[in-house]
């Protein structure tokens, strides 16, 4: 319970920020839906939102709000879960916002003429999901060790990794690959799920691990 | 008598630095002083009594709780307020309540609202444009909204005018009346405390230097001052500290251990003459 007042207080951090950041998502949301699938642009959207979240321990780390943390009536497993709530709030509340956008206005944003497949929109959800995961996953515990400034050049790791994924797919069997996923939309979208909330708890596991050990 | 908060053999050792076998209490209706240079130790204790630290050995009690084990509850209790203000950017007043008010049962708006009342500070003015003494006032305000117990104060002075200490000297001697809340106050500016302090915890070198009441500690120590002939080995070694000059010397000693001659001047000391000297005994051996 303590951790929905910490994701709470995170979003009030962020408040003065949030409106830039919305104006942001749009913007990229207009740029990116121009003669985009919906795929293409969910997986941007996975790492912009990962991209721009970190900005909580940048706003974190210039008040010196470690401090309040430590004032307030709540533990450091609340913190640390509180904060990857937020970051996961963050992603599901644009997640939908681009959802409604992409599904509810059509003529603004033409999905390349396709219909809309349950299957395939799933897909594609569940793939932007693990990637935005992987990112974060990667990414929290290094802010969390080193704080905004220290981590920010470390924390281009896990892009690096998925960049080095795709290559290593692309260069084994892209066709291959692809054909496998589509043969079974519902069960890789299950699967990609599964495997992000699984690399989400794990990071946040090492997250508390890393705060514990500071102390 | 029950004791707020009871710290009791707490060690923690950085690379460069020990905070050694602390130990201290502060009773219920007391201002207690936490005093010593800088880099003595006195935040490493303070963030070891909030459970941002975790000691590596000794126990700290809050109302009669294990602060890592009732760190909530024990939390609930207790008001902090710092040298700066520890908001967000774009924050006014009503943001600070919203994001505070919900980690605390307590919280009472009405009392909230009277205390930003009190304090004159402005609704409508982002906290990064207050002055730093409302900044401290309204960190007060927060401590003090929620009902708190136990109010640390770390270097909460500092930066301040002697309007603004004269206020808060007052808010805490009001504070502590019902004889049913306590204040731990680290200052560097042993003028606010000489008033309103009950007890003192002087920690050098990370060290403890001494634990009990102010008038103690005063009584304890005097200052001896004599001409430079007079400073003669035995009386080097009596002093806790001490300074020479052309026209003459002085230091601290304890008074009970002093061989008074017919030329030597004693008096009492002051809480900065002590720390002063001890800080240079600390700082030769």
């Amino acid at each position: 319970m303590t951790a929905i007042k910490m994701l709470k207080l995170d979003y009030l951090t962020m408040k003065p920020h949030l409106r830039t950041f919305s104006f942001m998502v749009l913007f990229v949301m207009i740029f990116l839906s121009v003669g985009s699938s919906i795929t293409l642009i969910l997986i941007n959207i996975s790492w912009y939102i990962a991209l721009v979240a970190a900005n909580i321990f940048a706003v974190e780390e210039k008040h010196n709000m470690g401090r309040l943390y430590g004032t307030l009536a709540l533990n450091l497993r609340s913190i640390v879960l509180g904060r990857y709530l937020f970051i996961l709030s963050l992603y599901l509340v644009t997640l939908c916002s681009v959802i409604i956008f992409v599904g509810l206005i059509p003529s603004l944003f033409p999905l390349s003429g396709n219909p809309l497949i349950i299957e395939h929109f799933l897909l594609s959800t569940s793939l932007s999901f693990l990637i935005f995961s992987l990112i974060v996953s990667g990414q929290l515990p290094l802010y969390f060790k080193m704080g905004y400034n220290k981590a920010r050049i470390m924390s281009i790791i896990p892009f690096l990794f998925l960049f080095g994924l795709a290559a290593l797919i692309n260069y084994i069997d892209p066709l291959g690959v692809l054909n496998k996923v589509l043969s079974n939309e519902m069960g890789f979208s299950i699967f990609f799920f599964f495997c992000g909330i699984v690399v989400m708890m794990a990071s946040y596991m090492v997250s508390l691990k890393i705060k514990n050990k500071q102390k | 008598m029950t004791d707020i908060l009871n710290v009791r053999g707490v060690t923690k050792s950085f690379p460069g630095f020990i905070l050694d076998n602390i130990s201290f209490y502060l009773p219920k209706g007391y201002i207690m002083g936490l005093v010593g240079p800088n880099g003595a130790g006195k935040t490493t204790t303070i963030q070891l009594i909030l459970n941002i630290l975790r000691a590596d050995s000794g126990k700290i009690e809050l109302f009669g709780l294990d602060n890592k084990e009732y760190e909530v509850r024990i939390k609930q209790d207790i008001g902090v307020v710092f040298d700066t203000s520890f908001f967000a950017d774009g924050w006014k007043v009503k943001d600070v309540e919203k994001a505070l008010s919900p980690f605390y049962d307590n919280w009472n708006k009405k009392h909230f609202a009277d205390l930003i009342d009190r304090f004159e500070l402005p609704r409508n003015k982002k906290i990064e444009k207050f002055s730093r003494g409302m900044q401290m006032k309204l960190m007060l305000s927060c401590a003090l909204a929620h009902d708190a117990k136990l109010l640390i104060l770390d270097e909460p002075t500092s930066g301040l005018d002697a309007v603004a200490r004269d206020q808060l000297s007052e808010i805490l001697q009001d504070y502590i009346k019902d004889g049913e809340r306590s204040v731990l106050f680290s200052t560097h500016i042993t003028s606010d405390l000489q008033r309103i302090a009950d007890y003192i915890t002087f920690i050098n070198r990370g060290k403890l230097f001494y634990t009990g009441s102010l008038d103690g500690l005063v009584e304890k120590y005097s200052l001896i001052k004599g001409k430079p002939t007079e400073l003669d080995d035995c009386l080097k070694d009596q002093m806790l500290g001490f300074r020479v000059t052309n026209v003459g010397f002085e230091g601290l000693a304890e008074t009970s251990t002093i061989t008074k001659t017919q030329s030597l001047i004693l008096e009492p000391a002051s809480l900065d003459d002590i720390i002063l000297f001890a800080s240079k005994k600390g700082a030769n051996q």
